[in-house]
């Protein structure tokens, strides 16, 4: 398997609050890792994580290494912003910030400190075609982001994400707020975009866990319980608690 | 690096409203204890007159503690029982478009000079004090009254946050009781927003302390300890700003001992009201 | 008396203590208005005062109250949006935001008249500045600081979390999710607190008339003593030079504050809508 990132013995807390115990899981390149669990199992935690967002609370701490392409993404190298755009993430809620369509897809790359206007005109055409939103904005992209509908304004994050031609993908319950439309739109969306990317996504069901994971892994309790290839979890999972989960049986 | 410098000036500024109050405490002290170290604490304070340019001069601001005293509470009776009125009102009772005005209304109150208020009083309510009850009019009834409004903003404002921060589930827990709306709230949202209600009435108080410019034009300014309400009088503060004109010398010492007076009086009520009003939570993460 | 009699006798009183508090307003701006209008023309604004202002306009005393609140702003307003942005973004409640926190609401009740001595025996005296727009400015500054630290921590406040996530998500600095993600979201916030502050600054005497002077001549430089409106509407009625003017005086600062009032409640206005929109 080709690795994208590895967790090495990764432990995570807030507080006295364990979020992630000791995680030892690998992240295939160029595929889709569905994580899910039951929630407070370490989900979030997991996708925060990856691109250090866990670090804004005040109360972290972390122990042993994840690993991006064989280097540590704690190394004294390691520039935050730029991790981050590395690893873009997605949130459960489409926030679209109050500015334009045009402005809160090419953000990132403002932030970055790209003016080119040129350059800028093309990563938020490329962003929105392969967010399947340009054909229904791109005769507006100067009108308010806020004004779109919440499945547009979740596309909308998914481009302002890809526009920084990320390596790595983090999806945050990406379809949690959005109906069966929007959601099926969002699950093509991600399968086309394994091809360029490597995708990590808390799915919001199990179903959809095992309709766009190449590989998924169970948390429960900030531990994986078991983690397996293609629809393995789903078909035959080995360990109880993962069945039991998956057929409905937790708790 | 540039977040870091960013931060530090950021710090820096944060630091601004500190470090003024820690200059003004400074220098006020500076200016103004050595001449009640002269004088004496106790004579300073309850020494009834004053008369700061005779030989040899006498300092005694009891005077003006009295009318400071005087004018504050007639002020709160005024402005106490119609700001809370006004605050259950703008709560509870004011339709919808009524309440578009009042805030506003309320607002503009607050924001009128405190010189038009003192203009107010003192050329249309003294001439009918004068004409009604008797006395020269320019009084503590006079001041008390226009006062009264002054502090109606500050106390309406407090008491209102403080009403609408009654938990919806306390106040509907009374409605289900069977309750009457009167007695909804007279019986549960005054007992819960009591704090924030006491604390807007002592910061009410301090504005009433610390008026000064209004309380000349309106109270007659007379150096006597006023026995009635319809007597003139000198509070500290406006005995400052009438003398500050033209004092020199140990006289101004003794303007900026009477603030150092009027600036702990305040500093106390300010102590006071932070006590009572609840904080807002404090356990909020920033990022 | 029975629950119904006692609950519609008490609303009755309530209903009667907001009408007379809004008839006591109208009253006050009534008045100063239907006295003063009548001697309000562009003479009287844009003229010089003759015989300590018995006659003429008030022309030098606009100028000084608007160059007084701009000076007084220029100051505070850096130092106030420094001070929220601080408190709000850069650290988390400790014993020294609440030291902060402390200092910004004592500096908030200190009386008008002690930032006056303050002003006039530090900005004045002290330092040297005499009776000056620069002194007037500096003691003003502080005086609204509280009001715009305030009124730009509450704003601040109002902008959802999600907004600060997705800037740092997207590879935002601290500084950029604040310049970029904050501010804009709190913009008409801070705005509102602004126009307030120059209100006050528009509104007060007592600090001023000891730390900006009363000089009824136009300012040459920040050095300059000038006299602002208010003072003036004091000076003119407190002394009796002219009841008259100290109307016109009187009715062009309402109007005034009209304004800003009008200006910052529109400004409330569109800001509750925008946050229920969301």
């Amino acid at each position: 398997m080709d690795i994208k990132i590895e967790f090495d013995h990764y432990t995570l807390a807030y507080g006295r609050d364990v979020v992630l115990n000791d995680i030892t899981l690998p992240v295939a390149r160029n595929a889709v890792l569905a994580v899910f669990g039951p929630a407070g199992s370490g989900k979030s935690g997991f996708l925060r994580s990856i691109n250090r967002m866990a670090e804004l609370e005040s109360n972290e701490r972390h122990q042993g290494d994840i690993r991006m392409d064989g280097v540590s993404i704690f190394a004294p190298a390691v520039r935050l912003p730029e991790l981050r755009r590395r690893a873009a993430m997605v949130f459960a809620q489409p926030v679209a910030l109050p500015m334009s369509i045009y402005d809160n897809v090419s953000y990132g790359l403002r932030l970055a400190g790209q003016r080119d206007r040129r350059t800028l005109d093309a990563a938020v055409e490329r962003a929105l075609r392969a967010s399947t939103l340009w054909d229904e904005v791109k005769d507006r992209l100067d009108s308010p982001g806020l004004n779109l509908s919440g499945g547009q304004q979740q596309r909308l994050s998914i481009a302002r994400a890809l526009a920084l031609e990320p390596e790595v993908l983090l999806l945050d319950a990406p379809t949690a707020a959005l109906d069966p439309i929007s959601t099926a739109k969002i699950e093509d969306m991600l399968i086309d975009l394994k091809a360029n990317y490597t995708i990590v996504i808390v799915p919001h069901s199990i179903q959809q866990a095992a309709r766009v994971g190449d590989a998924a892994a169970f948390f429960l309790n900030g531990m994986c319980v078991e983690y397996g290839a293609g629809n393995q979890l789903f078909v035959s999972p080995r360990d109880k608690r993962t069945e039991d989960y998956v057929t409905g049986r937790f708790g | 690096m540039k977040e870091r410098s960013i931060s530090f000036i950021l710090l820096i500024t944060a630091f601004g409203a500190l470090v003024a109050l820690g200059l003004i405490t400074y220098f006020i002290f500076q200016a103004g204890v050595p001449l009640i170290a002269k004088v004496g604490l106790w004579q300073f304070l309850a020494g009834s007159t004053w008369n700061p340019t005779a030989k040899p001069p006498a300092f005694g601001i009891l005077p003006m503690i009295v009318g400071s005293l005087w004018l504050t509470f007639g002020s709160l009776v005024i402005g106490v029982p119609l700001g809370l009125a006004v605050a259950i009102f703008m709560v509870e009772l004011a339709p919808a478009w009524l309440a578009v005005v009042m805030r506003p209304a309320i607002q503009l109150l607050a924001g009128i000079p405190s010189v038009i208020y003192g203009f107010i009083g003192l050329t249309l309510l003294a001439p009918v004090i004068r004409a009604t009850l008797g006395g020269p009019g320019l009084s503590v009834l006079t001041g008390a009254i226009i006062l009264g409004f002054m502090i109606l903003p500050t106390i309406i404002a407090i008491s209102e946050d403080a009403i609408r921060a009654v938990p919806i589930a306390v106040r509907e827990g009374a409605v289900a009781l069977g309750s009457s709306h009167w007695q909804v709230i007279t019986g549960v949202l005054l007992p819960t927003a009591r704090s924030g209600i006491i604390a807007g009435i002592i910061l009410g108080m301090g504005r009433a302390l610390g008026e000064t410019m209004a309380v000349i034009m309106m109270i007659g300014n007379s150096l006597a300890i006023p026995v009635s309400p319809l007597q003139p009088a000198t509070t500290l503060t406006s005995n400052i700003g009438l003398e500050m004109a033209y004092a020199s010398g140990q006289h101004r010492e003794a303007l900026f001992a009477t603030g150092v007076v009027l600036f702990v009086f305040i500093m106390i009520l300010n102590a006071l009201a932070t006590t009572f009003v609840r904080r807002p939570g404090t356990s909020r993460r920033s990022a | 008396m029975t629950t119904a009699r006692t609950q519609r006798f008490a609303f009755g009183c309530i209903w009667l203590a907001a009408v007379f508090t809004l008839a006591v307003l109208a009253l006050v701006v009534g008045l100063i208005m239907v006295r003063g209008l009548p001697s309000l023309s562009i003479g009287f604004l844009t003229g010089t005062p003759e015989n300590l202002g018995r006659d003429g306009g008030i022309f030098p005393t606009i100028v000084g109250t608007i160059v007084l609140g701009l000076v007084s702003l220029l100051i505070a307003t850096p130092l106030g949006i420094g001070s929220a942005i601080y408190l709000t973004e850069y650290t988390h409640e400790s014993l020294l935001t609440r030291a902060i926190r402390f200092g910004t609401e004592s500096l908030a009740g200190v009386p008008s008249i002690i930032f006056g001595l303050f002003g006039f025996i530090f900005f004045v005296t002290y330092l040297q500045m005499g009776w000056s727009i620069l002194a007037g400015g500096l003691t003003l500054a502080l005086m609204v600081l509280p009001t715009i630290i305030r009124t730009t921590e509450e704003a601040i406040r109002t902008v959802p979390q999600s907004y600060r996530n997705v800037s740092y998500s997207l590879g935002a600095t601290r500084w950029q999710m604040v310049t970029t993600a904050v501010l804009p979201s709190a913009l008409p916030g801070i705005i509102t607190g602004i126009i307030l502050a120059f209100g006050r600054a528009v509104s007060e005497t007592a600090a001023v008339i000891f730390t900006a002077g009363t000089a009824l001549n136009l300012p040459k430089s920040v050095f300059s003593p000038v006299r602002t409106m208010a003072v003036h509407f004091y000076i003119l009625a407190v002394e009796g030079i002219s009841l008259e003017k100290a109307y016109a005086t009187g009715a062009v600062l309402i109007v005034t504050v009209l304004i800003i009032n009008v200006i910052a409640s529109s400004l409330i206005t569109r800001l509750v809508r925008k946050q229920v929109r969301r």
